[in-house]
């Protein structure tokens, strides 16, 4: 029985092999820029979680074969974003992080000033573990940064699996939960990249696991549970303000729940590691990361003020499917897949909704999950409000905790099937609908599939305009202060390693983007002491996700230019040299002349 | 620790792999040394000591520890921060020690007649041929996967360019005048550098895809601060030797920071 076990989890490893395999060759041909890309990625995609799903499904598998189905899966589609990129990072937050280590691997210290994203050097607890990887074995950031975002994923999906299996006391729902959660719009990406928090919502999940296990605990030895809770508190506090915030809020409620349902604040209530967290964020808000306010109200704010002009009709909906940016938009067949997904999951949370109120009413976890299941819908609602798609997008990562023990935890196992032998592979079906739907609304279209970084020609291997820019700026390029689009700044902190100011604050965007030389332009350079401008033609230089690549050959869309004025006009400025130039991109000193 | 044979082995192995990880000069050999301190024993000797019982059973226990051991790494960088900052050493000494500390404290806590069970005593399932089989094809397709994923590939459609950059020589003297070849096929170029005064100096060369390559001009007279010398320089094709490629100037010296 155990052999047969152990030989279809092997073969369901071989699969998922497979699968990870094809996701690679898309992405390589993609890069190649040869059919059938897409194909080969999204049924390696299916070619991964259909398998795992179905077996899931089944009554036969362990409880040991589903934590390691689940972490397979997790695993598997964490590959499936690494073989997106490497060996280079390339999404706009991990070029960030990147510089951060490189600074504390410069300098071995905490606390450098980040120029793009000033916030992120004061929660250091993503970038300080990374730097133990990499002062330690030597390894480069990107190579240490992997493995440590992989073993932050395989806690998350392991911890999320044992978390359900302890609320549901099923291992066969918990496995379910996982698989679901793991259809959730940032799974594959954006939760995975190289960010703080890709550490700091795993380690949200382990708390919750400790807390709930903590109530599982006889009551002479809750106590016991302080020093890790405190410990993995903290970590959560100096690492993502976002998770911390979202600890405090969970902590909170479940503490009111569980009164509610026992009218007693006495242990297991989690009150006061709630408190504690909030005391903690608190200080640390105070203390270390002052700037978090302004960084968060400001979004958070224009997110409320857009919601209440398009719920008053004040301004128009955001649409659907917004993302491509210039490269154009979703086709209309992966539209309607990734809205049946979501349509797939509000069936899903009918039922269950329904079942685990019938079920577990009583119990303040599920209830906590029902709030949360019901939370991501209303985050849906969000999606259709031009400066709040980010805040709907972004909760989805912890309202889907909720809504994959929903949905699974009651909707899939407690549903009376009209034909027993059909139902599963009706779910899995479902579930690859769900699955694929959940990465085409999370991602950019356009963006799923790698683009050419580097390109193999004649023998040897040439670097996209941008990046050879940043590595000239590594190797020759001065020091001192330098002006770019958000594409170019990102390469020049890696792997430029240059002091680059980008975006609106001061506003360099607009300036680069100007065709006409104005007085305020020169001013804005002059008092920020901005010496060194990044001038580039490229109307994808200021996309953060897309500016980093070849321009092609036949891709119009993608490859728009600005007016040559953006570039030429800084030679008026009198004294100004310029110093490099690509064609596409040429970078002036605005003090050449002595 | 006496009377705790699992704590002593959790410190050892805590310590050796600590000092292998730090002395193994090959990254990768050196972060399978350090993972399990890394990822795991610190973790796990934090459940030692919260739990006097023994830590969790098994799945929880290993699943707590890595968590907790991702908080540990987390937390390390602050104290660290002030205490001879991140280094290797330091690194290595703080994860010894977090493992040292705790496991010091599960020895003060545990009762004289403890009897508790730990990780230790798991022992991984059997493995049939099949299944060894299927999980070498699983990883070879895996590691595949990865390797695929960093072979730049051509592509016919990428559009290819040239660099040309200048930068000022020792004591303004000379100009440092840079080319880069990112074009799709081997290109034969041309520099011109015209300097103040109307001294114009050719060079040639050709690069292959990837190559680079560095020119030294001199200035004549030598550009001071006072009196900097200006200087142009343009890039050409040798396919199309009357129309600049690329075009780049300034001054010798240029200007301080």
């Amino acid at each position: 029985m155990h052999r047969a076990r152990s030989n279809r989890f092997a073969l369901s490893l071989l699969v998922v092999g497979f699968g990870v395999f094809l996701c690679a060759l898309g992405n390589a041909l993609a890069r190649a820029g040869s059919e059938p890309a897409m194909s080969a990625y999204l049924v390696g995609l299916v070619v991964i979680g259909l398998p795992i799903f179905f077996r899931l499904l089944g009554s036969e598998a362990s409880n040991g074969e589903r934590l390691a189905l689940v972490c397979l899966l997790g695993i598997a589609l964490y590959l499936v974003k690494v073989v997106h990129d490497a060996p280079s990072f390339t999404f706009t937050d991990e070029l960030i992080h990147a510089f951060n280590v490189e600074q504390i691997r410069e300098h071995g210290h905490l606390f450098h000033h980040n120029p793009v994203l000033k916030v992120t050097p004061y929660y250091p607890g993503f970038e300080g573990a990374t730097s133990a990887l990499v002062k330690v074995t030597g390894l480069s950031t990107y190579a240490a940064g992997t493995v440590l975002v992989g073993i932050a994923r395989l806690t998350l999906i392991g911890g999320l699996f044992l978390l359900f299996e302890r609320i549901g006391g099923s291992a066969r729902t918990a496995g379910l939960a996982a698989a679901i959660y793991t259809t959730n719009f940032n799974f594959l990406f954006w939760g995975a990249q190289f960010s703080y928090e890709s550490l700091a919502l795993p380690l949200l999940v382990i708390v919750m696991l400790m807390v709930a296990e903590r109530e599982a605990t006889a009551r002479t030895l809750i106590g016991e549970w302080a020093a890790p809770l405190i410990v993995a508190i903290a970590a959560i506090v100096i690492t993502h303000h976002l998770t911390s915030y979202a600890l405090i809020v969970i902590l909170a409620l479940l503490a009111g729940l569980l009164w509610y349902s026992s009218r007693n604040w006495d242990p297991p209530n989690p009150w006061p590691y709630a408190l504690l967290a909030a005391i903690l964020a608190a200080c640390w808000l105070a203390v270390v990361a002052g700037e978090t306010f302004s960084y968060l109200s400001n979004p958070l704010s224009e997110a409320l003020e857009a919601l209440g002009k398009t719920i008053a009709g004040e301004s128009a909906p955001r649409g659907l499917f917004q993302g491509g940016g210039a490269a154009g938009p979703t086709p209309i067949g992966a539209r309607l897949v990734a809205l049946l997904g979501v349509a797939l999951l509000g069936i899903g949370w009918v039922f269950g909704i329904r079942a685990t109120w019938r079920r577990y009413r009583t119990r303040p976890w599920p209830l906590l999950f029902m709030l949360g299941s019901l939370g991501f819908f209303l985050a849906l609602g969000l999606r259709l409000a031009p400066a709040a798609w980010e805040t709907g997008n972004r909760a989805s990562e912890f309202f889907f905790i909720g809504l994959a023990f929903v949905v699974a935890g009651a909707g899939l196992t407690e549903l009376r099937w009209p034909s027993r032998r059909w139902a599963p592979w009706l779910l899995t079906g479902a579930f690859g609908f769900v699955l694929i739907g959940g990465v085409i609304s999370g991602w950019p279209w356009d963006a799923q599939l790698a683009k050419p970084l580097r390109v193999s020609a004649a023998g040897g291997t040439i670097s996209s305009p941008p990046l050879a820019m940043a590595e000239w700026a590594k190797a020759e390029g001065p020091e001192g202060n330098w002006a770019a689009a958000t594409a170019d700044a990102n390469l020049l902190l890696v792997p430029g390693g240059r002091n680059v100011t980008t975006g609106k604050g001061p506003d360099v965007e607009d300036m680069l983007t100007n065709p006409s030389l104005e007085p305020w332009q020169v001013r804005m350079l002059r008092e920020n002491d901005l010496r060194y401008v990044v001038t580039d033609r490229r109307e994808v230089s200021n996309d953060g996700l897309r500016g980093y690549f070849f321009p092609l050959r036949g891709d119009s869309d993608f490859d728009k230019l600005l007016f040559p004025g953006v570039v030429s006009k800084f030679s008026a400025i009198p004294g100004t040299a310029r110093i490099y130039d690509n064609g596409l991109i040429a970078i002036y000193d605005l003090g050449g002349r002595p | 620790m006496r009377g705790h044979g699992d704590l002593r082995a959790v410190v050892i192995v805590a310590v050796v792999l600590a000092a292998l990880a730090l002395v193994v000069p090959l990254g990768w050999l050196s972060l399978l040394l350090l993972a399990p301190l890394a990822f795991f024993l610190t973790g796990y000797a934090i459940l030692l000591a919260a739990f006097v019982e023994g830590p969790q059973p098994w799945p929880r226990a290993f699943w707590i520890s890595l968590g907790l051991s991702l908080a540990v790494l987390a937390l390390l960088p602050l104290p660290l921060n002030y205490l001879g900052g991140l280094t290797p050493a330091t690194w290595a000494i703080a994860l010894a020690l977090v493992v040292l500390v705790a496991a010091a404290i599960a020895a003060a806590r545990r009762p004289a007649d403890w009897t508790g069970t730990s990780l230790a005593a798991l022992r991984p399932p059997p493995v049939s041929p099949l299944a060894a089989a299927c999980g070498l094809a699983a990883l070879a397709l895996a590691a595949g996967a990865i390797v695929l994923a960093q072979v730049p590939l051509s592509n016919s459609k990428a559009e290819g360019f040239s660099e040309l950059w200048m930068r000022p020589g020792p004591g303004g003297a000379s100009v440092r005048v840079g080319v880069g070849n990112e074009e799709q096929r081997r290109t034969a170029y041309e520099v011109r550098a015209k300097f103040a005064g109307g001294r114009e100096v050719t060079r040639s060369l050709t690069l292959s895809p990837g190559e680079t390559s560095t020119l030294r001009f001199a200035v004549i007279p030598p550009g001071t601060l006072a009196n900097a010398a200006f200087v142009s320089v343009l890039l050409f094709r040798r396919a199309e030797p009357d129309l600049p490629y690329r075009r780049v100037y300034g001054w010798i010296p240029a200007g301080t920071q």
